[in-house]
């Protein structure tokens, strides 16, 4: 059932109202579209290197948004080069994508290159797979939160995915 | 030396918020984190970890007490979540 876009925009201004401290502290530049129901998101790795976001949120949050990274040079939606490369398996080079239940490219169902034909799109908000508490990245900020610590780590951080 | 002697007053950054807390001097990073992820609501259960806003590269060893960061009443942390990829 789709969600009425004016309640996605009432959770996305809750959202995004909770970590203006954060994004401020962290220099995440958050660019919300409350019409088209888009959410543009800049950060930096630790080396300085830009990555751009988009996030779609039509129906969130029956349903998790969509991630996508945008070359910062070239403007290319969802290349390897506009990826970062992290020491776990949070960026996945299939589609590529955030390997993670917050992100509809993650699931099969939604997109062919999705890794996992095993998750439910439903479950996005109570899941544990990997034994991670997915609740704890179940608002934008939170999932903006979980890029950036594999984005500021030096122990983390391996690059671009190229 | 008074109550206050004992006390640090920071502000703590999640993605869910800015709130303020009040730790004796003394108290384990680890605690502090257990404290401050039942305050924002978080589900407990997944490693998180206390950084400097300057140096979010270095989390907090969670053994150390806080005092011995030479954190000041005022000062600002960030809580961060590690999650995983899957």
């Amino acid at each position: 059932m789709a969600v009425d876009p004016e309640i996605t925009r009432l959770h996305l201004r809750e959202e995004l109202g909770a970590v203006r401290e954060l994004a401020a502290t962290n220099r995440w530049g958050i660019v919300p579209d409350f019409g088209r129901l888009v959410v543009l998101a800049t950060m930096y790795a630790h080396t300085g290197d830009l990555f751009i976001l988009e996030i779609q949120c039509d129906n969130y949050r029956e349903i998790p948004p969509l991630f996508e990274f945008i070359d910062p040079v070239t403007g290319e939606r969802g290349t390897k080069n506009a990826y970062p490369k992290a020491k776990d398996s949070l960026f996945h080079t299939s589609g590529p994508c955030i390997c993670a239940p917050f992100n509809r490219k993650a699931y099969k169902s939604v997109v062919e290159t999705g890794p996992h034909s095993d998750w439910a799109l439903g479950d996005w908000q109570t899941s544990t797979a990997n034994n991670v508490q997915w609740a704890n990245f179940s608002k934008i900020g939170d999932m903006l939160g979980v890029i950036y610590s594999r984005l500021s780590r030096p122990d983390w951080f391996e690059g671009r995915m190229k | 030396m008074n109550q206050g002697d004992k006390m640090l007053d920071i502000k703590v950054q999640s993605t869910r918020g800015t709130m303020d807390f009040s730790f004796l001097k003394e108290k384990k990073v680890a605690d502090a984190i257990n404290e401050v992820v039942k305050k924002f609501g978080f589900a407990p259960g997944d490693k998180f970890e206390l950084v400097f806003p300057a140096n979010p590269g270095e989390p907090l060893k969670p053994e150390r007490p806080l005092v011995s960061y030479h954190i000041t009443d005022g000062m600002v942390l960030v809580l961060t979540a590690i999650g995983g990829g899957v």
